[in-house]
């Protein structure tokens, strides 16, 4: 993507301007000010890490899994494919096709949960906060139950709309009054769409075992049995989405000062928030029809980033879109990995090895705090 | 510091800066109703800020004092009637425009958490800048000169949830200076500190105001510090303008007793002439204290 980022804020020790005006503070080494503080490191180099964590992963899933695949096979599959290959067609029919839903579902997903947590002003709200993943998993019930769908890419389309619909219905209710949004009205708006939802499908599921046999392995969340034929039509809105995300992260470094504080600085707040609010919807929603409903990439993947590169969401906005695909792929990686010839959902994974990084982060902040 | 403003010692000489030194800009509320939901909290206020000047809203609590400030700088559109900007009704202006003229810090403010004082005064230059464009030289330069005239640049590394409450509320008036606004709402900036740190940023508010030129409106709960700083005076009671002035002339024992219930003797501040109010106090006459001039 072409977003140019602004990099850092004003350098960490300016000194008094000399009178002249030409005397810059400090240079760029000493004036990453972004990465001021303790025990953080300066956004670039933070990209260039993940950059390369992103490689590794993305190797890693072509090459592990039931079958390992030499990295050379895997080589000759992309390039030069042979008919027949069974290496091959596992590469090119099964591992290719994850690694990009992986890819695109992760960006998605730690984009979204950086915009959630910051536009709620919620340490803890995750992409799933709007109600969005409540509203998708109902079309999806919908479309088991009422349709007898059952394929992912036949899912895509109802998953999508269910999210449309949830975003749209929270948003709504949330601007009655007159304050219009505010992050508390959202976050108790969504979490009351989302009991709705969750109470329907409940009676749906217990009801109706065939419906609860299907839905339960979407529900899950999982880059396995995806054809690529699912990533074109979601693509478009992901791309728009993230735009808007990278786009987003002056609105929302204006937006955590309070909005008073916002308003005075000439932000218009109730716009920003709509902004923020399409291209949560965007993200999320195509992320959930991709790879269900995994809400927990987006809960972790901010917080990482925040320790790492501190508040400013310009630079947090853009880790949490690299570093969401990585846990993405790693959990798939490892689920494939930890039960062979068997594998465990990445979904699950993810919860696994996200939750103890979440509670070293908490407690850390605490240590820090006290 | 000593709390004693010597009327001898020349205020310090600041360094020349990358900031503008804007034009007086004109403020002005005609008419004004502002209303919480169904509640109307300020009733047709008629108000004009001298540009160049300090004014100070003070009022008893729940009289309108802080909505006013708030419809002053945009944060609350009026249920009737304007605030013009410069001749311009501010509802009609781009939010943008309006921050590049006017700075509003509400009440206790809150840092995001782990934030420098360096990045959080950068915040300031958000009217500035575009979606995606860069830092620049300018930037720079204006959070330089804000942390130089607040007095912080030795902080600019530190944590802001590190510095003590003083400390802070002067970072906060630095990131007002690096948005660079003509004018400085202020809401209550000494709530919650000490009388020694009260006067420390009342100072350097006087400061910036008498070297740059910054038109500076605030709310202050104290009334004596108020008529101490204050140009222009502006008594509230239940969402209208009592009286308005310069202190010596507004602020009386009647005024006092209109405005917050009190009775009070109002004496010359044996400092600088300005009127200083002594509450007479119910216990203080029930025992026998209070000398025979009291009420």
């Amino acid at each position: 993507m072409s977003v140019v980022l602004e990099p850092a804020t004003p350098p960490s020790g300016p000194n008094r301007t000399d009178p002249s005006g030409s005397g810059r503070p400090p240079g760029p080494s000493s004036g990453g000010g972004s990465a001021s503080g303790s025990g953080r490191i300066s956004g670039p180099v933070a990209v260039a890490f993940l950059v390369v964590g992103l490689l590794l992963v993305s190797l890693a899933s072509l090459v592990w899994g039931a079958r390992d695949v030499a990295p050379s096979a895997v080589w000759d599959a992309l390039v030069a494919p042979v008919a027949g290959d069974n290496d091959h067609l596992v590469v090119r029919d099964l591992r290719v096709p994850r690694t990009l839903i992986g890819l695109v579902g992760g960006a998605a997903l730690g984009a979204a949960g950086a915009l959630m947590q910051g536009v709620t002003r919620n340490p803890i709200a995750d992409p799933g906060l709007l109600g969005i993943n409540a509203g998708a998993s109902l079309a999806v019930i919908v479309a088991i139950a009422g349709f007898g769908i059952g394929s992912t890419s036949g899912y895509l389309w109802f998953a999508f709309a269910g999210a449309a619909v949830a975003a749209v219905v929270v948003y709504g209710a949330a601007s009655l009054g007159w304050e219009g949004v505010t992050p508390v009205k959202l976050a108790l708006v969504g979490a009351a769409f989302t009991a709705t939802c969750t109470s329907v499908i409940t009676v749906v599921l217990l009801t109706d075992t065939r419906t609860l046999g299907e839905y339960r392995f979407w529900q899950v969340g999982s880059l396995a049995n995806r054809p690529l034929d699912v990533l074109g039509p979601v693509l478009p809105f992901v791309v728009v989405g993230l735009v808007l995300a990278l786009a987003a992260g002056r609105v929302l470094n204006a937006l955590a000062l309070g909005d008073d504080v916002a308003r005075g600085l000439g932000q218009d707040v109730v716009r920003g928030r709509l902004l923020i609010v399409t291209a949560v919807v965007l993200l999320c929603g195509s992320a959930v029809s991709l790879v269900g409903p995994i809400a927990f990439v987006g809960l972790v993947v901010p917080h990482v980033a925040r320790a790492v590169v501190g508040p400013d969401y310009r630079w947090i906005v853009l880790l949490s879109t690299l570093l969401g695909p990585v846990l993405l792929l790693a959990a798939d990686v490892a689920g494939r990995l930890v039960v062979r010839p068997s594998e465990l959902e990445a979904g699950l994974v993810v919860a696994v090895i996200g939750a103890p990084v979440l509670i070293a982060l908490v407690r850390r902040s605490r240590a820090v705090a006290a | 510091m000593s709390l004693v403003a010597d009327p001898e010692t020349p205020v310090a000489h600041l360094p020349v800066d990358a900031l503008q030194h804007h034009d007086p800009v004109s403020l002005v509320a005609r008419g004004v109703s502002l209303a919480y939901d169904q509640r109307t909290v300020v009733h047709g206020v008629d108000l004009a800020i001298p540009a160049g000047a300090v004014t100070v809203i003070v009022g008893a609590n729940g009289c309108g004092k802080s909505t006013l400030l708030r419809g002053l700088g945009r944060i609350l559109k009026p249920t009737s009637g304007t605030v013009e900007l410069g001749g311009r009704d501010v509802q009609r202006m781009r939010p943008r425009e309006v921050a590049g003229l006017l700075g509003l810090l509400p009440q206790q403010p809150v840092a995001p958490e782990g934030i420098t004082v360096a990045d959080l005064v950068g915040r300031g230059r958000h009217p500035h800048q575009g979606a995606f464009r860069r830092w620049s030289a300018a930037d720079a330069d204006a959070v330089a000169t804000a942390l130089a005239l607040t007095d912080t640049q030795d902080l600019a590394g530190r944590r802001v949830e590190e510095l003590s409450g003083g400390q802070r509320q002067r970072v906060w008036v630095a990131l007002m200076l690096a948005q660079d606004p003509s004018i400085m709402l202020l809401d209550e900036p000494t709530t919650y500190l000490d009388i020694a740190h009260q006067v420390d940023v009342l100072e350097l508010l006087a400061e910036l105001n008498e070297e740059r030129g910054t038109t500076v409106v605030m709310v202050l709960h104290e009334l004596n510090l108020a008529a101490r700083y204050a140009d222009h005076l502006v008594v509230m009671c239940e969402g209208r303008v009592l009286r308005e002035g310069a202190p010596a002339d507004v602020l009386d024992a009647a005024c006092v007793q209109e405005a917050f219930g009190l009775d009070a003797q109002v004496v010359a501040d044996p400092v600088t002439g300005s009127p200083l109010v002594v509450p007479v106090g119910r216990r203080a006459v029930r025992r026998g204290r209070a000398l025979d001039t009291a009420v």
